[in-house]
Protein backbone atom coordinates (compact mmCIF):
# COMPACT_ATOMS: atom_id res chain seq x y z
CA UNK A 1 0.00 0.00 0.00
CA UNK A 2 1.35 3.40 -0.99
CA UNK A 3 1.06 6.54 1.13
CA UNK A 4 0.33 9.83 -0.57
CA UNK A 5 0.55 13.48 0.38
CA UNK A 6 -2.75 15.15 -0.46
CA UNK A 7 -2.51 18.49 1.35
CA UNK A 8 0.13 21.11 2.03
CA UNK A 9 0.03 24.06 4.43
CA UNK A 10 2.70 26.75 4.30
CA UNK A 11 3.30 30.13 5.81
CA UNK A 12 6.16 32.42 4.84
CA UNK A 13 9.42 32.09 6.74
CA UNK A 14 10.09 35.17 8.85
CA UNK A 15 12.75 36.39 11.24
CA UNK A 16 10.02 36.57 13.86
CA UNK A 17 6.27 36.24 14.17
CA UNK A 18 5.70 38.62 17.09
CA UNK A 19 1.97 38.46 16.50
CA UNK A 20 1.64 34.66 16.76
CA UNK A 21 2.34 32.00 19.37
CA UNK A 22 3.73 28.66 18.19
CA UNK A 23 0.31 27.06 18.41
CA UNK A 24 -1.31 29.84 16.41
CA UNK A 25 1.28 29.18 13.70
CA UNK A 26 0.44 25.47 13.85
CA UNK A 27 -3.25 26.27 13.46
CA UNK A 28 -2.60 28.47 10.42
CA UNK A 29 -0.78 25.72 8.53
CA UNK A 30 -3.20 23.00 9.65
CA UNK A 31 -6.15 24.94 8.24
CA UNK A 32 -4.20 25.60 5.03
CA UNK A 33 -3.31 21.92 4.60
CA UNK A 34 -6.86 20.75 5.25
CA UNK A 35 -8.16 23.32 2.77
CA UNK A 36 -5.60 22.21 0.19
CA UNK A 37 -6.78 18.61 0.62
CA UNK A 38 -10.45 19.55 0.70
CA UNK A 39 -10.84 17.87 4.10
CA UNK A 40 -12.13 18.90 7.51
CA UNK A 41 -10.50 18.23 10.88
CA UNK A 42 -12.99 15.41 11.42
CA UNK A 43 -11.34 13.52 8.56
CA UNK A 44 -7.99 13.35 10.39
CA UNK A 45 -7.34 10.10 12.29
CA UNK A 46 -3.91 10.83 13.70
CA UNK A 47 -1.49 13.71 14.25
CA UNK A 48 2.30 13.55 14.03
CA UNK A 49 4.00 16.55 15.60
CA UNK A 50 7.42 17.60 14.37
CA UNK A 51 8.61 20.12 16.93
CA UNK A 52 12.05 20.52 18.39
CA UNK A 53 12.79 19.88 22.05
CA UNK A 54 14.58 23.23 21.83
CA UNK A 55 11.13 24.73 22.38
CA UNK A 56 11.86 24.28 26.09
CA UNK A 57 14.48 27.00 25.84
CA UNK A 58 13.01 28.98 22.96
CA UNK A 59 9.48 29.56 24.25
CA UNK A 60 9.67 28.01 27.76
CA UNK A 61 7.43 25.13 26.69
CA UNK A 62 8.00 21.45 27.28
CA UNK A 63 5.66 18.98 25.49
CA UNK A 64 4.44 21.68 23.08
CA UNK A 65 2.41 19.17 21.09
CA UNK A 66 -0.10 18.76 23.91
CA UNK A 67 -0.92 22.44 24.09
CA UNK A 68 -0.89 22.77 20.34
CA UNK A 69 -3.04 19.71 19.61
CA UNK A 70 -5.84 21.15 21.68
CA UNK A 71 -5.43 24.56 20.06
CA UNK A 72 -5.65 23.21 16.49
CA UNK A 73 -8.85 21.38 17.32
CA UNK A 74 -7.47 17.85 17.32
CA UNK A 75 -7.95 17.02 21.01
CA UNK A 76 -8.86 13.39 21.50
CA UNK A 77 -7.14 12.15 18.35
CA UNK A 78 -4.17 9.83 18.63
CA UNK A 79 -0.83 11.55 18.21
CA UNK A 80 2.95 11.19 18.35
CA UNK A 81 5.53 13.90 18.94
CA UNK A 82 8.82 13.50 17.07
CA UNK A 83 11.91 15.50 17.97
CA UNK A 84 15.35 15.03 16.43
CA UNK A 85 17.02 18.41 15.99
CA UNK A 86 17.04 19.59 12.41
CA UNK A 87 15.90 16.14 11.24
CA UNK A 88 12.66 16.46 13.16
CA UNK A 89 10.47 17.42 10.20
CA UNK A 90 11.71 14.63 7.96
CA UNK A 91 11.40 12.12 10.81
CA UNK A 92 7.84 13.31 11.41
CA UNK A 93 6.95 12.65 7.77
CA UNK A 94 8.52 9.19 8.06
CA UNK A 95 6.48 8.59 11.22
CA UNK A 96 3.34 9.57 9.32
CA UNK A 97 4.29 7.10 6.60
CA UNK A 98 4.73 4.32 9.19
CA UNK A 99 1.42 5.19 10.85
CA UNK A 100 -0.52 4.75 7.63
CA UNK A 101 1.49 1.83 6.26
CA UNK A 102 0.86 -0.03 9.52
CA UNK A 103 -2.86 0.35 8.94
CA UNK A 104 -3.37 2.30 12.16
CA UNK A 105 -4.82 5.31 10.38
CA UNK A 106 -6.06 6.37 6.96
CA UNK A 107 -5.47 10.12 7.20
CA UNK A 108 -2.62 11.63 9.20
CA UNK A 109 -1.77 15.26 9.78
CA UNK A 110 1.97 15.95 10.03
CA UNK A 111 2.45 19.39 11.53
CA UNK A 112 5.05 21.48 13.30
CA UNK A 113 5.90 25.02 14.18
CA UNK A 114 8.96 26.71 15.60
CA UNK A 115 9.72 29.97 17.34
CA UNK A 116 13.09 30.95 18.71
CA UNK A 117 13.25 34.69 18.54
CA UNK A 118 11.42 35.34 21.79
CA UNK A 119 14.77 34.68 23.46
CA UNK A 120 15.57 38.33 23.73
CA UNK A 121 18.46 40.52 24.80
CA UNK A 122 16.90 43.67 26.29
CA UNK A 123 20.19 45.59 26.04
CA UNK A 124 20.81 44.83 22.39
CA UNK A 125 17.10 44.83 21.53
CA UNK A 126 17.51 41.74 19.39
CA UNK A 127 17.61 37.95 19.65
CA UNK A 128 19.72 36.86 22.59
CA UNK A 129 22.86 34.73 22.30
CA UNK A 130 20.96 32.24 24.45
CA UNK A 131 19.22 31.15 21.23
CA UNK A 132 22.41 29.66 19.82
CA UNK A 133 23.50 28.50 23.27
CA UNK A 134 20.33 26.43 23.42
CA UNK A 135 21.04 24.93 19.99
CA UNK A 136 24.49 23.89 21.18
CA UNK A 137 22.84 21.75 23.86
CA UNK A 138 22.14 19.13 21.21
CA UNK A 139 25.82 18.23 21.55
CA UNK A 140 27.10 16.09 24.42
CA UNK A 141 26.80 18.49 27.34
CA UNK A 142 29.63 16.82 29.30
CA UNK A 143 32.15 16.32 26.51
CA UNK A 144 31.42 18.82 23.74
CA UNK A 145 29.40 21.85 24.79
CA UNK A 146 32.09 23.33 27.11
CA UNK A 147 34.65 23.34 24.25
CA UNK A 148 32.29 24.30 21.40
CA UNK A 149 31.65 28.04 21.69
CA UNK A 150 30.13 28.42 18.21
CA UNK A 151 27.38 26.52 16.42
CA UNK A 152 29.08 27.17 13.09
CA UNK A 153 32.37 25.77 14.41
CA UNK A 154 30.61 22.55 15.24
CA UNK A 155 29.48 22.09 11.62
CA UNK A 156 32.78 23.63 10.58
CA UNK A 157 34.56 20.57 11.97
CA UNK A 158 32.76 18.48 9.41
CA UNK A 159 33.62 20.79 6.54
CA UNK A 160 37.22 21.29 7.63
CA UNK A 161 37.80 17.58 8.05
CA UNK A 162 36.31 17.00 4.57
CA UNK A 163 38.74 19.55 3.14
CA UNK A 164 41.61 17.93 5.08
CA UNK A 165 40.71 14.50 3.71
CA UNK A 166 39.79 15.27 0.11
CA UNK A 167 41.47 18.62 -0.61
CA UNK A 168 38.12 20.15 -1.54
CA UNK A 169 35.87 22.06 -1.70
CA UNK A 170 37.51 25.45 -2.04
CA UNK A 171 35.99 28.42 -0.26
CA UNK A 172 34.97 29.80 -3.69
CA UNK A 173 33.09 26.60 -4.46
CA UNK A 174 31.33 26.85 -1.11
CA UNK A 175 30.45 30.46 -1.89
CA UNK A 176 28.73 29.32 -5.10
CA UNK A 177 26.23 27.35 -3.00
CA UNK A 178 25.29 30.51 -1.11
CA UNK A 179 24.90 32.43 -4.37
CA UNK A 180 22.73 29.63 -5.80
CA UNK A 181 20.45 29.15 -2.80
CA UNK A 182 19.96 32.82 -2.02
CA UNK A 183 19.29 33.37 -5.73
CA UNK A 184 16.76 30.54 -5.91
CA UNK A 185 14.94 32.06 -2.95
CA UNK A 186 14.35 35.25 -4.92
CA UNK A 187 11.51 33.52 -6.78
CA UNK A 188 10.02 31.87 -3.69
CA UNK A 189 7.29 34.01 -2.10
CA UNK A 190 7.67 32.04 1.16
CA UNK A 191 11.40 32.77 1.42
CA UNK A 192 12.88 34.93 4.14
CA UNK A 193 16.09 35.99 2.47
CA UNK A 194 16.25 35.87 -1.30
CA UNK A 195 19.35 37.78 -2.42
CA UNK A 196 21.25 38.33 -5.65
CA UNK A 197 24.75 37.66 -4.33
CA UNK A 198 28.11 37.26 -6.01
CA UNK A 199 30.89 34.89 -5.00
CA UNK A 200 32.84 37.96 -3.86
CA UNK A 201 29.96 39.00 -1.59
CA UNK A 202 30.16 35.65 0.17
CA UNK A 203 33.95 35.56 0.26
CA UNK A 204 34.05 39.05 1.77
CA UNK A 205 31.41 38.38 4.43
CA UNK A 206 32.54 38.12 8.04
CA UNK A 207 34.61 35.05 8.86
CA UNK A 208 32.96 33.00 11.61
CA UNK A 209 35.40 30.13 12.21
CA UNK A 210 37.82 28.16 10.05
CA UNK A 211 36.58 28.23 6.44
CA UNK A 212 33.08 29.37 7.44
CA UNK A 213 31.89 32.91 6.71
CA UNK A 214 28.62 34.61 7.55
CA UNK A 215 27.06 34.05 4.11
CA UNK A 216 28.05 30.37 4.23
CA UNK A 217 25.52 29.92 7.04
CA UNK A 218 21.79 29.27 6.90
CA UNK A 219 19.09 31.47 8.37
CA UNK A 220 17.38 31.20 11.70
CA UNK A 221 13.69 31.70 11.28
CA UNK A 222 10.23 31.25 12.68
CA UNK A 223 7.66 29.32 10.74
CA UNK A 224 5.38 26.32 10.44
CA UNK A 225 4.41 23.60 8.03
CA UNK A 226 1.73 20.96 7.67
CA UNK A 227 1.06 17.99 5.41
CA UNK A 228 -1.93 15.68 5.04
CA UNK A 229 -0.91 12.07 4.40
CA UNK A 230 -3.39 9.43 3.29
CA UNK A 231 -3.49 5.75 2.46
CA UNK A 232 -3.42 4.96 -1.25
CA UNK A 233 -7.13 4.23 -1.47
CA UNK A 234 -8.05 7.34 0.49
CA UNK A 235 -5.53 9.53 -1.33
CA UNK A 236 -7.01 8.62 -4.71
CA UNK A 237 -10.47 9.44 -3.35
CA UNK A 238 -9.29 12.83 -2.13
CA UNK A 239 -7.41 13.99 -5.23
CA UNK A 240 -6.15 12.80 -8.57
CA UNK A 241 -2.54 13.85 -8.05
CA UNK A 242 -1.24 12.52 -4.72
CA UNK A 243 2.49 12.78 -4.26
CA UNK A 244 3.68 9.38 -3.07
CA UNK A 245 6.27 8.76 -0.38
CA UNK A 246 8.21 6.06 -2.21
CA UNK A 247 11.12 5.66 0.18
CA UNK A 248 12.30 6.60 3.64
CA UNK A 249 15.54 5.89 5.45
CA UNK A 250 17.22 7.03 8.62
CA UNK A 251 20.53 6.56 10.36
CA UNK A 252 22.25 7.80 13.49
CA UNK A 253 26.05 7.87 13.73
CA UNK A 254 28.14 10.29 15.76
CA UNK A 255 30.55 11.69 13.22
CA UNK A 256 33.32 13.56 14.94
CA UNK A 257 33.80 11.71 18.23
CA UNK A 258 34.53 9.32 19.80
CA UNK A 259 35.22 7.36 16.59
CA UNK A 260 37.21 9.19 13.96
CA UNK A 261 37.21 6.84 11.00
CA UNK A 262 34.25 8.76 9.54
CA UNK A 263 35.97 12.16 9.65
CA UNK A 264 35.25 14.16 6.52
CA UNK A 265 32.12 12.23 5.66
CA UNK A 266 28.46 12.22 6.72
CA UNK A 267 27.91 8.47 7.10
CA UNK A 268 24.43 8.81 8.58
CA UNK A 269 23.27 10.63 5.45
CA UNK A 270 24.83 8.05 3.15
CA UNK A 271 23.14 5.22 5.06
CA UNK A 272 19.78 6.98 5.23
CA UNK A 273 19.89 7.71 1.51
CA UNK A 274 20.83 4.13 0.63
CA UNK A 275 17.94 2.82 2.72
CA UNK A 276 15.48 5.24 1.13
CA UNK A 277 16.79 4.55 -2.37
CA UNK A 278 16.51 0.79 -1.84
CA UNK A 279 12.89 1.16 -0.76
CA UNK A 280 12.11 3.41 -3.72
CA UNK A 281 14.09 1.50 -6.33
CA UNK A 282 16.52 4.35 -6.98
CA UNK A 283 19.78 2.98 -8.36
CA UNK A 284 21.04 6.01 -10.30
CA UNK A 285 19.94 9.19 -8.53
CA UNK A 286 21.48 11.50 -11.13
CA UNK A 287 19.34 9.91 -13.82
CA UNK A 288 16.21 9.03 -11.87
CA UNK A 289 15.60 12.25 -9.93
CA UNK A 290 14.33 15.62 -11.15
CA UNK A 291 15.68 17.61 -8.20
CA UNK A 292 16.92 17.35 -4.62
CA UNK A 293 16.21 19.37 -1.50
CA UNK A 294 18.96 18.81 1.04
CA UNK A 295 20.37 20.18 4.26
CA UNK A 296 22.31 23.40 3.66
CA UNK A 297 22.99 24.62 7.18
CA UNK A 298 26.44 25.43 5.80
CA UNK A 299 27.44 25.70 2.15
CA UNK A 300 30.15 23.11 2.69
CA UNK A 301 27.66 20.67 4.19
CA UNK A 302 25.51 20.87 1.04
CA UNK A 303 28.58 20.05 -1.06
CA UNK A 304 29.47 17.12 1.19
CA UNK A 305 25.88 15.88 0.86
CA UNK A 306 26.18 15.58 -2.92
CA UNK A 307 28.46 12.59 -2.40
CA UNK A 308 26.46 11.07 0.43
CA UNK A 309 23.34 11.18 -1.78
CA UNK A 310 25.21 9.41 -4.56
CA UNK A 311 25.43 12.36 -6.94
CA UNK A 312 29.23 12.27 -7.14
CA UNK A 313 32.28 10.75 -5.51
CA UNK A 314 33.39 12.07 -2.09
CA UNK A 315 35.34 15.29 -2.50
CA UNK A 316 33.70 16.09 -5.86
CA UNK A 317 30.84 18.24 -4.57
CA UNK A 318 32.70 21.44 -5.38
CA UNK A 319 33.21 20.31 -8.94
CA UNK A 320 29.47 19.65 -9.30
CA UNK A 321 28.48 23.19 -8.32
CA UNK A 322 31.30 24.67 -10.39
CA UNK A 323 30.00 22.85 -13.47
CA UNK A 324 26.48 24.16 -12.80
CA UNK A 325 24.99 20.68 -12.38
CA UNK A 326 23.06 21.61 -9.23
CA UNK A 327 21.95 25.06 -10.36
CA UNK A 328 18.23 25.51 -10.97
CA UNK A 329 18.95 25.29 -14.70
CA UNK A 330 21.36 22.36 -14.25
CA UNK A 331 20.99 18.64 -14.84
CA UNK A 332 19.94 18.02 -11.21
CA UNK A 333 18.84 21.17 -9.36
CA UNK A 334 19.59 21.11 -5.63
CA UNK A 335 17.55 23.29 -3.29
CA UNK A 336 15.49 25.09 -5.94
CA UNK A 337 13.32 26.40 -3.08
CA UNK A 338 16.27 28.39 -1.76
CA UNK A 339 16.96 25.85 0.98
CA UNK A 340 17.60 26.75 4.58
CA UNK A 341 20.02 29.40 3.44
CA UNK A 342 17.69 31.51 1.34
CA UNK A 343 14.28 30.26 2.33
CA UNK A 344 14.42 29.73 6.09
CA UNK A 345 15.09 27.26 8.88
CA UNK A 346 13.97 26.48 12.35
CA UNK A 347 14.99 23.18 13.85
CA UNK A 348 11.80 21.18 14.07
CA UNK A 349 9.26 22.07 11.46
CA UNK A 350 11.43 23.16 8.54
CA UNK A 351 11.64 19.64 7.17
CA UNK A 352 7.84 19.52 6.94
CA UNK A 353 7.80 22.78 5.02
CA UNK A 354 10.50 21.59 2.65
CA UNK A 355 8.55 18.43 1.90
CA UNK A 356 5.67 20.79 1.11
CA UNK A 357 7.92 22.58 -1.39
CA UNK A 358 8.70 19.21 -3.01
CA UNK A 359 5.01 18.35 -3.25
CA UNK A 360 4.29 21.65 -5.01
CA UNK A 361 7.20 21.02 -7.43
CA UNK A 362 5.99 17.52 -8.30
CA UNK A 363 2.48 18.87 -8.73
CA UNK A 364 3.93 21.42 -11.17
CA UNK A 365 2.61 24.23 -8.98
CA UNK A 366 5.81 25.67 -7.54
CA UNK A 367 5.47 29.00 -9.30
CA UNK A 368 8.76 30.84 -9.74
CA UNK A 369 10.81 28.04 -8.18
CA UNK A 370 9.40 25.39 -10.54
CA UNK A 371 11.96 23.09 -12.16
CA UNK A 372 11.25 20.73 -15.08
CA UNK A 373 9.66 17.47 -13.93
CA UNK A 374 10.55 14.61 -16.27
CA UNK A 375 11.15 11.57 -14.06
CA UNK A 376 8.48 12.55 -11.57
CA UNK A 377 10.74 11.87 -8.59
CA UNK A 378 12.59 13.96 -6.03
CA UNK A 379 14.48 13.55 -2.77
CA UNK A 380 14.57 15.38 0.54
CA UNK A 381 17.49 14.71 2.85
CA UNK A 382 17.81 16.22 6.32
CA UNK A 383 20.80 16.10 8.65
CA UNK A 384 21.04 17.24 12.21
CA UNK A 385 20.85 16.70 15.92
CA UNK A 386 23.59 16.92 16.95
CA UNK A 387 25.37 18.55 14.00
CA UNK A 388 25.67 15.91 11.27
CA UNK A 389 24.94 12.83 13.36
CA UNK A 390 21.38 11.94 12.35
CA UNK A 391 19.80 11.86 8.93
CA UNK A 392 16.49 11.07 7.32
CA UNK A 393 16.11 10.84 3.57
CA UNK A 394 12.76 10.63 1.80
CA UNK A 395 11.99 9.82 -1.84
CA UNK A 396 8.85 11.22 -3.43
CA UNK A 397 7.14 10.46 -6.70
CA UNK A 398 4.07 11.20 -8.74
CA UNK A 399 2.16 8.98 -11.13
CA UNK A 400 3.44 9.87 -14.60
CA UNK B 1 -1.10 43.33 12.69
CA UNK B 2 -2.99 44.09 15.89
CA UNK B 3 -1.05 45.48 18.82
CA UNK B 4 0.86 42.67 20.56
CA UNK B 5 1.43 42.39 24.29
CA UNK B 6 5.05 41.45 25.01
CA UNK B 7 6.67 40.85 28.41
CA UNK B 8 10.34 40.55 29.34
CA UNK B 9 10.95 37.47 31.51
CA UNK B 10 14.07 35.84 32.89
CA UNK B 11 14.68 32.22 33.89
CA UNK B 12 17.84 31.14 35.75
CA UNK B 13 18.84 27.52 36.20
CA UNK B 14 21.61 26.35 38.49
CA UNK B 15 22.93 22.80 38.55
CA UNK B 16 24.83 20.46 40.79
CA UNK B 17 25.82 18.40 37.78
CA UNK B 18 26.76 14.77 38.31
CA UNK B 19 29.33 13.28 35.96
CA UNK B 20 28.22 9.83 37.12
CA UNK B 21 30.44 7.00 35.96
CA UNK B 22 32.62 9.43 34.01
CA UNK B 23 33.82 10.97 37.29
CA UNK B 24 37.30 9.36 37.20
CA UNK B 25 38.16 11.57 34.22
CA UNK B 26 37.25 14.73 36.11
CA UNK B 27 39.05 13.63 39.29
CA UNK B 28 42.00 13.07 36.95
CA UNK B 29 41.81 16.66 35.74
CA UNK B 30 42.04 17.78 39.36
CA UNK B 31 45.31 15.85 39.69
CA UNK B 32 46.72 16.92 36.31
CA UNK B 33 46.18 13.52 34.74
CA UNK B 34 44.47 12.51 31.50
CA UNK B 35 42.29 9.54 32.44
CA UNK B 36 40.82 7.18 29.86
CA UNK B 37 39.07 3.86 30.43
CA UNK B 38 40.23 0.50 29.13
CA UNK B 39 37.71 -2.23 28.37
CA UNK B 40 38.34 -5.47 30.29
CA UNK B 41 36.79 -7.44 27.45
CA UNK B 42 38.10 -6.10 24.14
CA UNK B 43 40.84 -3.73 25.30
CA UNK B 44 39.32 -0.69 23.59
CA UNK B 45 40.60 2.50 25.24
CA UNK B 46 37.90 5.13 25.62
CA UNK B 47 38.39 8.87 25.93
CA UNK B 48 35.75 10.33 26.43
CA UNK B 49 35.82 8.08 29.47
CA UNK B 50 33.18 5.33 29.51
CA UNK B 51 32.83 3.01 32.53
CA UNK B 52 31.19 0.38 30.32
CA UNK B 53 32.47 -0.45 26.84
CA UNK B 54 29.93 0.47 24.16
CA UNK B 55 31.41 -2.18 21.86
CA UNK B 56 31.14 -5.28 24.07
CA UNK B 57 29.40 -4.05 27.27
CA UNK B 58 32.29 -5.20 29.48
CA UNK B 59 33.43 -3.01 32.34
CA UNK B 60 36.15 -0.52 31.49
CA UNK B 61 38.68 0.44 34.16
CA UNK B 62 40.40 3.84 34.54
CA UNK B 63 43.71 4.09 32.69
CA UNK B 64 46.07 7.05 32.84
CA UNK B 65 47.34 8.27 29.48
CA UNK B 66 50.53 10.23 28.86
CA UNK B 67 48.67 13.42 27.97
CA UNK B 68 50.43 13.58 24.61
CA UNK B 69 48.29 13.56 21.48
CA UNK B 70 47.92 14.35 17.78
CA UNK B 71 45.58 16.96 16.29
CA UNK B 72 43.11 15.47 13.76
CA UNK B 73 41.11 18.59 12.81
CA UNK B 74 41.35 22.24 13.74
CA UNK B 75 38.87 25.11 13.58
CA UNK B 76 40.47 28.40 14.57
CA UNK B 77 38.15 30.50 16.71
CA UNK B 78 37.65 34.22 16.11
CA UNK B 79 37.68 34.88 19.84
CA UNK B 80 39.50 33.50 22.85
CA UNK B 81 37.29 32.01 25.58
CA UNK B 82 37.45 34.16 28.68
CA UNK B 83 39.08 31.54 30.89
CA UNK B 84 41.97 31.14 28.41
CA UNK B 85 42.64 34.82 27.73
CA UNK B 86 45.47 34.94 30.27
CA UNK B 87 47.51 32.66 27.97
CA UNK B 88 47.74 35.40 25.28
CA UNK B 89 47.61 32.84 22.48
CA UNK B 90 45.32 31.93 19.61
CA UNK B 91 42.70 29.28 20.44
CA UNK B 92 41.11 26.64 18.24
CA UNK B 93 38.54 23.94 18.73
CA UNK B 94 40.19 20.67 17.80
CA UNK B 95 39.57 16.98 17.46
CA UNK B 96 42.41 15.33 19.34
CA UNK B 97 43.66 11.72 19.22
CA UNK B 98 45.37 11.05 22.57
CA UNK B 99 48.33 8.65 22.51
CA UNK B 100 47.14 5.29 23.80
CA UNK B 101 43.45 5.89 23.08
CA UNK B 102 41.32 4.29 20.37
CA UNK B 103 39.02 7.30 20.25
CA UNK B 104 39.26 11.04 19.80
CA UNK B 105 37.79 13.90 21.80
CA UNK B 106 37.10 17.58 21.33
CA UNK B 107 39.27 20.03 23.22
CA UNK B 108 40.71 23.51 23.06
CA UNK B 109 44.04 23.78 21.22
CA UNK B 110 46.12 26.78 22.28
CA UNK B 111 49.23 28.11 20.54
CA UNK B 112 50.70 30.51 18.05
CA UNK B 113 48.52 30.77 14.97
CA UNK B 114 51.03 28.94 12.78
CA UNK B 115 51.11 26.03 15.23
CA UNK B 116 47.38 25.35 15.06
CA UNK B 117 47.49 22.79 12.27
CA UNK B 118 46.29 19.27 11.57
CA UNK B 119 48.89 16.68 12.54
CA UNK B 120 50.49 18.82 15.26
CA UNK B 121 51.90 16.96 18.24
CA UNK B 122 50.46 18.33 21.44
CA UNK B 123 50.32 17.73 25.17
CA UNK B 124 47.67 18.37 27.78
CA UNK B 125 47.78 21.35 30.15
CA UNK B 126 45.51 21.53 33.18
CA UNK B 127 43.81 24.52 34.76
CA UNK B 128 43.16 24.69 38.51
CA UNK B 129 39.81 23.75 40.06
CA UNK B 130 38.29 22.04 37.01
CA UNK B 131 34.52 21.84 36.58
CA UNK B 132 34.22 20.99 32.88
CA UNK B 133 36.38 19.65 30.06
CA UNK B 134 37.08 23.26 29.09
CA UNK B 135 39.38 23.34 32.12
CA UNK B 136 42.18 21.60 30.30
CA UNK B 137 43.62 22.25 26.87
CA UNK B 138 46.25 21.02 24.48
CA UNK B 139 49.30 23.02 23.40
CA UNK B 140 52.21 22.10 21.15
CA UNK B 141 54.62 19.66 22.77
CA UNK B 142 57.37 21.30 24.83
CA UNK B 143 55.67 24.67 24.43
Amino acid sequence: MRVGIVGVGHIPWKVRYPDKTYYELALDVTKAALQDAGLSRDDVDHVVWGMSDLMVAWVRQCCPSTTAQDYIGMAGKSSVHVTAGAVTGAMAVRQGLIEIKSGMSDVTLVVGSGKGMDLWDPKLQKRSSAFLKAIMLDLDTNWEVPVEPLAAANFGFAVQSHIDRFGAPTEEQMARVSVKNHGNALTNPLAQSGMALTVDDVMNSRRIAGPIKMLDCCLYSEGAGALILASEEKALEICDNPIWIDGAGTSNIRTSMPDFDHLGRIPCQEQAAQRAYRMAGITDPMAQLDFVETHDLLTGVELMSYAELGLCAPGQGGRLIEEGVTEKSGALPVNPSGGMMGCGHVAGCSGISRVGEIVQQLRGKAGGTQVPINQGRAVFSAIGGPAISQSCTLVFGRDQ
Amino acid sequence: MNEVFEAELEDVYRYRLSYGGQSPFFFGLQEGKLMASCCSGCGHVWLPFRPVCSRCYSEAAPKELSGKAEILTVIKLPMVPEHLQHLNRTVASALVLPDGANTCLKAYFVGEETQLVKGARVEAHYLPDPTTIADFYFAPEAD
